[in-house]
């Protein structure tokens, strides 16, 4: 059997950080427009799309902050992981369950000074499980015939989701 | 689980650190967290190219899963009455044991997984890992 894990703990952008007793895992790969990255724990990122009219030399899919951050684990705020469109974070081989998700966030690449940079607004959607909840559970009944397999499939509700925030 | 999310707004300005819980149950092995560009703010500041999600750190932790009867096969129909949710467990427990009589008695298949929905989020989990019987419930 497969381990199954029950936390995970990443710290986007950045490289390994312990904080409060977590290791969370680095997270620097360079990523791209169609990228997929898989750790060699328990997860993987998946990065999407080019940021257009980049003034920049070449796409940055990482971010490191150049300024002083206001925050105590300031680690895990120093870098963060960018996409232009979508950014998904996949946690493999998950003990069945309820789980706590913290998702730690800092604008770290717009100023609160006088120039034009503190004009800067960011918005983007947040979605956990949102996929197709239904899933298939498959066993065999030996006795009653080695081939019968029975496929249990049940499917959440996704405003079941929502509502517990 | 939130959309149009701006970390100016949620944290009060920039640099400053903001952190957002949320629940997510886990049946299928996977977690999915998703990110996505709203399609609004800007896009040239401070230079051309910056917008999309922005994360910093990401942590999960198994949250209220209470184990509250590791039973033995035998007695295991009699035992759980008394709890909370006995109608429906023991249901699941005779359904289990019929299953089990029919296919000619082994008690080494895979574990058998149930699932119900009691009013809005109340899961009882029936898994039988050799010739054991546990309960589970998540509670929120």
């Amino acid at each position: 059997l497969a381990t199954e894990f029950y936390s995970l703990h990443i710290n986007c952008g950045g490289k390994e950080a312990t904080i409060e007793g977590n290791i969370y895992e680095d997270d620097t790969d360079p990523a791209g427009p169609s990228r997929f990255y898989q750790s060699r724990t328990n997860w993987g990122v998946s990065t999407t799309g080019h940021f257009m009219d980049d003034a920049r030399s070449s796409d940055s899919y990482r971010w490191t902050n150049a300024t002083k951050l206001s925050a105590n684990t300031s680690a895990l705020y120093m870098d963060a992981r960018l996409s232009p469109i979508s950014l998904t974070y996949y946690g493999f081989c998950m003990g069945s369950g309820s789980y706590t998700v913290t998702l730690h966030f800092a604008e770290i690449m717009f100023t609160d000074d006088k120039t034009h940079s503190s004009l800067g607004r960011r918005f983007f959607d947040i979605y956990i499980q949102v996929t197709d909840q239904s899933f298939i559970v498959s066993f065999s009944i030996k006795g009653l015939n080695e081939n019968t397999k029975f496929h249990f499939s049940f499917s959440f509700i996704n405003s079941n989701l929502t509502t517990k925030m | 689980v939130q959309k149009d999310f701006s970390i100016q707004e949620e944290a009060g300005g920039v640099g400053k650190a903001i952190i957002k819980n949320f629940t997510a149950i886990v049946t299928g092995n996977a977690l999915e967290i998703r990110f996505y560009w709203a399609g609004k703010g800007t896009t040239g500041v401070p230079v051309s190219g910056v917008y999309g999600p922005l994360i910093s750190a990401i942590s999960v932790t198994h949250g209220k899963l209470r184990k509250f009867y590791e039973l033995n096969h035998q007695d295991s129909v009699r035992t759980v009455q008394n709890h909370q949710c006995s109608l429906v467990l023991s249901n699941l427990c005779t359904l289990s044991i019929q299953m089990t009589n029919k296919s000619g008695g082994h008690r080494t298949n895979l574990p058998f997984l149930f699932i119900i929905g009691i009013w809005e989020v109340h899961l009882a989990i029936f898994t039988r890992p050799n010739g054991k019987v546990s309960y589970y419930t998540f509670a929120y």
